[in-house]
């Protein structure tokens, strides 16, 4: 997987006075981000026992859920060499036009189809815009952001739309099937939202790692130049990044209305920073060429603990943004001070 | 006079476990030109870094003029009169010129932190370029510029502070003989002066008319120090060293055994082009053949034409006319095309079109090639390994598989850029300088490869401004002025002197 870093000795050079495996535990891509995990947490559950319980772990793997679905498609954009800040707005968007049609008496396959629809033509307007249309991503994206929480507003009529207060007979057996989706009671009270994210992540991984497109994406972001030498199309490739991205954040939109039981049009504006927080905590690079799903799902990890920590730290809400904001920098900043290291070259 | 004396004290570098430099050390004094040679990886490049305070040695020192310069920065290099031209050019892409020239050492009006002053620094800027020929570039981004012009500006750059010491790395490997010739008149003129002058390069001829002494370098450590009257083949053994094993044609049929072999070699047109125009103008009216089996040469000064006609062959440069490929017509301006067709193309500059810079070795060789080693649109390492352990092999490609490509020395990273052409079995290869920047012995190597590549029936294309490298290993040249040919010339009348005379005259 990408991120590895072993050490890497010219032949008849290498020194093994220190053992391998602790160099490279040591200079693993991740140890600092597990590390402050470990940290963050501990230091939580120090401030309140409360926080070390079961019930506090179950809470985290839902909360994290939704920044880790959207992080997983912002990850392979990334990886791509290009960016997608719409992903909040497609979710919020999906979210709205999921409702409308339920309420409209859509059957649940039917919007669920129609819903992944709008995510991957979100995310295909996003990928024609920065590939043939020429314009950034980042001013694309920043376009369609807009354009989703407009639309949004505009299909909802600017009101939240509940799924859940549908009182008609005839919704009964729909919404019975639509909340199972993300509200289905497991043992345990497991959240099923974290069942779907590993599922997306898995996926979107594999994807990542394993697949030939995957590995046209890392080309791409690396080098775009090279890449298209190479005879990758770095158009297509670029393309299918977008969709997947929009198809992700439609799955989030998706199982977050069925777990909320309404939508906002607001919902997903405030949704960006802490996609990308968690994306970039994880060790994927800005700059393309560089992505890791694991670290994806650990920066959403650590994002939660952080969230759900503070409340139960009984820090004030209005305090909360400034702690995330001076974590989040923390980490990234940890990261790229301790691999500096890894860059150097003859 | 100046009076400089330069010391470097048993200097040791490494990079993780990597040995760049081991104990290396030599004096020099102005006046002299001192020649760095040593291939690839061998650790000119790490002296040039330590020397100029790009990087901080592990042990030893720097000592000029009998003072020991500690912990030196590039800002500090520069306050010692030391100046440098880098192998690889790094300027502002979206400068000019002018700007460029004096980017980080700008002059001010008012003091430290007063406003600009661009009218001074144009003046003494344009009377620079004027003494290099350059001047017209000055409005010139940087962008715009081809790499010999960047390179140019970095001379240039380095000049402006007028240093004691100028640490030239490979300061013309994408430079033509004339803007070469007069660099070398340069470096005279600031030997009289009493500079002195650390000269890295590749091209032992060059390093053998222009320096007083040489110094050779292998595996990071000092072979030793020799006058330039050494004949050339002693000193490419000495670069080399005993133990190099030397490109055989007998490893590489094994190690790269299912090579096109197409029969009746000789005759077979493989790429033929007729009237063959740039839309953007670069060249007009190209008529050339390639048959199977051949290495055709294709040259002429920076801007002739013949960078631009090549890449038009691989759908990187817009072109209109006949262009048939086999027998069948080709158009298409989608590299990905080409591939499928037998065509691979090499770009001139490793690092802008050809590496895949945070990718492993492996994965850059079967760039091009994701058909042999994926099934159902999902990766097999396993087939990527065994497609790429051959031609690492054939290519003497010193590295792994699964290593960072970035970690591998410059002649490592060309090898790893050609064998991943390589992987897709060519008939036909559209080579841009495929020995730019990299040493005596990875330069045989790759020669090795191309004369294997013709027996198996495929043809090469090959644009350089080397004449040595044309002369050696193509069967005949294109030579090309101001967009159009105006000469082929046969092997048995292939000399340097008839082509420089033809691209010159």
């Amino acid at each position: 997987m990408r991120g590895e870093s072993r050490v890497w000795g010219r032949v008849g050079l290498v020194r093994r006075r220190t053992p391998q495996w602790l160099i490279r535990i040591v200079r693993h891509r991740r140890t600092g981000l597990v590390l402050a995990l470990v940290v963050v947490w501990a230091a939580f559950s120090l401030k309140n026992p409360i926080f070390a319980t079961g019930g506090v772990a179950l809470s985290l793997a839902q909360t994290m859920s939704t920044v880790g679905i959207l992080g997983a498609g912002v990850t392979l954009v990334l990886a791509a060499g290009e960016i997608d800040l719409s992903v909040g707005a497609t979710y919020g968007l999906v979210g709205i036009v999921a409702a409308k049609l339920f309420l409209l008496g859509w059957s649940v396959p039917a919007l669920i189809a129609a819903s992944l629809g709008v995510g991957a033509g979100v995310g295909l307007v996003n990928g024609l815009l920065s590939t043939y249309g020429r314009l950034p991503s980042f001013i694309a994206t920043l376009g369609t952001l807009n354009l989703g929480l407009g639309l949004a507003s505009i299909v909802s009529g600017g009101l939240a739309l509940s799924v859940s207060a549908a009182t008609e007979p005839s919704y009964a057996h729909n919404l019975e099937v639509f909340s199972w989706i993300g509200g289905a009671s497991l043992p345990l009270n497991f959240p099923i939202q974290f069942i779907w994210m590993s599922l997306v992540m898995l996926i979107l991984g594999v994807t990542l790692n394993r697949s030939m497109l995957g590995f046209r994406m890392l080309a791409t972001g690396s080098n775009p130049n090279a890449a298209r030498v190479a005879g990758i199309n770095i158009r297509r490739t670029k393309i299918a990044a977008f969709v997947l991205s929009g198809l992700t954040a439609a799955i989030a939109g998706i199982i977050d209305l069925s777990y909320v039981g309404s939508a906002d049009p607001t919902n997903g504006s405030t949704l960006t920073f802490p996609v990308f927080a968690a994306v970039v905590i994880g060790g994927t690079s800005l700059t393309g060429g560089e992505a890791t799903m694991i670290g994806t799902a650990l920066g959403a990890l650590l994002l939660a603990i952080i969230t759900i920590g503070l409340t139960v730290a009984s820090v004030l809400s209005l305090y909360q943004l400034v702690f995330i904001g001076g974590i989040t920098l923390l980490a990234v900043g940890i990261d790229r001070w301790t691999s500096t290291s890894r860059g150097s070259q003859r | 006079m100046r009076n400089i004396q330069l010391a470097v004290e048993r200097v040791s570098l490494k990079f993780g476990f990597t040995v760049a430099l081991d104990n290396v050390s030599f004096t020099c004094t102005g006046g002299m030109v001192q020649a760095v040679v040593g291939h690839n990886g061998a650790g000119k490049s790490s002296l040039v870094k330590v020397l100029t305070g790009q990087v901080q040695p592990d042990a030893g020192a720097i000592v000029l003029n009998h003072r020991a310069l500690d912990r030196l920065t590039p800002a500090d290099a520069v306050r010692s009169g030391i100046g440098v031209v880098n192998q690889e050019t790094a300027l502002c892409p979206h400068l000019t010129v002018l700007q460029s020239l004096f980017l980080g050492r700008e002059q001010r009006r008012f003091g430290r932190f007063g406003l600009l002053d661009w009218r001074s620094m144009a003046r003494k800027g344009e009377a620079l370029l004027r003494e290099l020929d350059l001047v017209h570039l000055k409005g010139e981004r940087i962008s715009d510029l081809d790499v010999m012009h960047r390179q140019l500006v970095e001379v240039a750059r380095a000049l402006l502070l007028d240093p004691d010491i100028l640490v030239l790395d490979e300061p013309n490997s994408a430079m033509g003989r004339k803007e070469a010739d007069a660099l070398f008149a340069r470096i005279h003129g600031l030997r009289e002066r009493g500079h002195l002058i650390l000269y890295i390069s590749h091209r032992l001829q060059e390093v053998k008319d222009i320096a007083d002494t040489i110094l050779v370098l292998r595996n990071g450590r000092v072979v030793t120090s020799v006058s330039p009257d050494v004949p050339t083949a002693e000193l490419a053994r000495l670069i080399i060293g005993q133990d190099s094993v030397v490109q055989d044609s007998e490893s590489f049929k094994t190690s790269y055994p299912d090579a096109r072999l197409v029969p009746d070699s000789s005759q077979q047109d493989l790429l033929r082009t007729e009237n063959w125009t740039s839309t953007s103008g670069s060249f007009q009216n190209i008529s050339l053949r390639l048959r199977s089996g051949e290495i055709v040469g294709i040259t002429g000064r920076e801007g002739a034409g013949h960078r631009p006609f090549l890449r038009s062959l691989f759908g990187l440069h817009a072109a209109q006319g006949q262009y048939i490929l086999g027998n069948k017509g080709a158009s298409a301006r989608n590299p990905a095309h080409f591939l499928a067709r037998g065509v691979a193309y090499l770009s001139p500059d490793r690092n802008v079109e050809s590496l895949l810079h945070g990718r492993s070795v492996e994965e850059n060789i079967g760039a091009s090639a994701g058909r042999l080693w994926s099934s159902l649109g999902m990766q097999r390492r396993d087939r990527l390994r065994n497609l790429a352990r051959p031609l690492i092999r054939a290519c003497h490609i010193q590295g792994v598989p699964g290593q960072p490509v970035a970690t591998l020395s410059g002649g490592n990273q060309q090898k790893t850029a050609l064998a991943r052409l390589l992987a897709v079995r060519p008939s036909i290869l559209l080579l841009e300088e495929p020995t730019r920047g990299v040493d005596v012995g990875a330069k045989r190597e790759i020669y090795g490869i191309l004369k294997q590549l013709t027996t198996t029936g495929a043809g090469i294309l090959i644009a350089s401004p080397e004449f040595d490298e044309l002369v050696a290993i193509c069967d005949r040249v294109v030579v090309m002025r101001d967009g159009v040919v105006i000469g082929e010339l046969e092997k048995r009348r292939l000399t340097e002197d008839v082509l420089l005379g033809l691209s010159m005259s």
